[in-house]
């Protein structure tokens, strides 16, 4: 297993935004996290990637558990996230972002910067480049970021988290604010990401055509509670989901 | 380095040299060196200002600690003063790193706060047991490098103004290698660097020990220039002035740091002909380009020339 949650609870004062819950994602495949507004998704994403506190409960990523790691060392470990609400570096430029992304793995320490006159060396530089035309943002290289239009924002937040070249990729609703042409590219560039490099995906998504069409598993999230989890085709017709979403008793 | 920065560091560098050049009064290159001491910390502040997002209150704590432990060392146990210099800077670094740990582990600003106990703390010290304490000690060894001693004012500035080009190189490499642009990331959102696998509170803690060992590097040429110590110029008072010359010159510049220098260190010299006003004097145009210039001398100055420069591009494309 690439990533076991397990019996997660998490309550913010006295409102229970996740209640025990657990579910695992194998190594490679695109699992989807959905349900209604409020359901606990956000919340789960930024436990995962270490950003927030669990009350209880244990994460194990790769076979060792990360729950008392700090975010940035489960960074280190190959975990890897993007945003609901557009967490770029905003005035630096595109390219700057990914370089960013690439900086525990390629900066030289304190001391050595400063004695260094030729800034970020050619050999860095030009695989960001080639990671912006992996997202298709070349031609935006060397823009403010904060000046891109949303849905090449959420390209690049895509683009920097490859960049620390992750095992698991988090998307925290990628197609947010996407046209329809937009979603199509973001659903062909996540199976990309999936298929040519092998990163195993968890997305949390409320596009469900986006969601059925590249997800291998989904796991549906209701008032912080796990109500299913199956393949796609068989959520789409599982009693509990419906009335989730329909409000139904 | 960019261009920019080089072009810069190339005319400093004439500049350094033709100054002794064009005037050989003393009385100016005194205040020069003085400009260049308070400038090196200036710089430090700066750095741990405008890109680490944090407020020192009590550099003159390792300024302090820098003239002391270079001048006891040097005068006292007969270390060369090089060595003493040294151990100076160490001695700086240790009690930075341990001063950091604690308060920037902490969101929010505590570090202002411990570095304002850590300055208080210093200056007591030298106080009561500091040699001569209060009224402080005299014949400290000059400066001297490979068996020369430095005895001239004019040898003091080129040193001082050499040291300074050093450190401008270093910090504007740093600024501009991944480092710098980690450190600029941290402003946009620390969460999103935090998840790119960076660890802020390390990159702050090396950002405050680099503005202690520029404080204590400029109070050791400080001690082996006058060759005279008193605890007076290690009060809060001195911590309060450089965090003046880094507001006035601009924090998001590092080049600020010089230019606060230069005016703040200027300043009582020109307002000496005020008499009992200078104190006002000094007050109003300290609050005068708070109120206006708000991003300090150094940004608003290279703002008015970019505007200038992009409008003449735009009026050549029409």
């Amino acid at each position: 297993m690439m990533l076991e949650i397990k019996d997660i609870s998490k309550s913010f004062g006295g409102i229970k935004a996740l209640r025990n819950v657990s579910f695992s994602l194998r190594k490679s495949e695109i699992h989807a996290l959905i349900g209604p507004n409020g359901a606990g998704k956000t919340t789960l994403m930024n436990i995962i990637s270490g950003i927030e506190k669990m009350d209880k409960g244990d994460i194990v990523f790769n076979g060792i558990s990360i729950k008392d790691f700090s975010a940035y060392r489960r960074a280190q470990m190959g975990l890897a996230r993007t945003f609901q609400n557009i967490e770029l570096f905003g005035n630096l430029t595109v390219l700057e972002n990914i370089l960013i992304g690439m900086y525990m793995k390629s900066h030289k320490g304190f001391i050595l910067s400063g004695l260094n006159f030729r800034g970020v060396d050619e050999k860095t530089k030009s695989r960001g480049g080639s990671l912006l035309e992996y997202v298709n943002l070349s031609h935006r290289k060397g823009e403010i970021a904060k000046n891109l239009p949303v849905g090449e924002q959420r390209l690049l937040e895509i683009g920097r988290a490859l960049a620390t070249d992750p095992q698991l990729l988090l998307l925290d609703e990628p197609a947010a604010g996407l046209n329809t042409r937009e979603t199509k590219n973001l659903s062909e560039l996540i199976q990309k990401i999936r298929n040519e490099r092998g990163v195993t995906i968890l997305i949390v998504e409320h596009d469900m055509e986006l969601v059925m069409g590249i997800s291998d598993m989904i796991t549906v999230l209701n008032f912080g509670e796990v109500i299913a989890e199956d393949k796609p085709l068989a959520i789409q017709k599982n009693p509990h989901v419906i009335s989730a979403y329909l409000g139904e008793d | 380095m960019n261009r920019e920065n080089a072009i810069a560091i190339l005319l400093l560098t004439i500049l350094v040299f033709l100054f002794p050049q064009l005037t050989t009064d003393n009385y100016i290159l005194t205040v020069g060196i003085f400009i260049g001491i308070n400038s090196i910390v200036a710089i430090g502040l700066t750095i741990l200002m405008g890109y680490a997002g944090q407020i020192s209150l009590g550099q003159a704590g390792f300024y302090g600690i820098g003239a002391y432990v270079s001048a006891i060392l040097s005068l006292s146990y007969g270390l060369p003063v090089m060595l003493s210099i040294i151990t100076a800077i160490a001695v700086a670094s240790i009690a930075a790193t341990l001063l950091a740990i604690p308060s920037l582990r902490l969101k929010g600003h505590y570090l202002a706060v411990a570095t304002l106990g850590f300055g208080e703390i210093i200056h007591i010290i030298i106080n009561e047991w500091g040699p001569g304490g209060p009224s402080g000690f005299g014949d400290i060894p000059h400066f001297s490098i490979f068996g020369y001693t430095l005895q001239s004012t004019v040898e003091y500035f080129y040193l001082i103004w050499i040291c300074i080009i050093l450190i401008m190189i270093f910090s504007l490499n740093l600024l501009n290698s991944m480092t710098g642009k980690a450190l600029r990331a941290i402003h946009d959102s620390e969460i999103a660097t935090l998840t790119l696998g960076i660890n802020i509170t390390f990159l702050k803690i090396k950002v405050f020990v680099l503005s202690a060992v520029y404080a204590s590097l400029a109070g050791a040429l400080y001690a082996h220039y006058v060759t005279f110590l008193s605890p007076s110029g290690f009060s809060l008072f001195y911590s309060v002035l450089v965090l003046m010359m880094v507001v006035i010159g601009g924090i998001s510049n590092i080049w600020g740091g010089i230019a606060g220098a230069i005016i703040i260190t200027i300043l009582p010299e020109v307002l000496r002909g005020f008499k009992e006003f200078d104190i006002l004097m000094y007050g109003l145009i300290l609050t005068l380009s708070l109120l206006f210039m708000r991003k300090g001398i150094v940004p608003m100055v290279i703002d008015v020339f970019r505007n200038k420069f992009l409008i003449k591009i735009r009026k050549n494309d029409a």
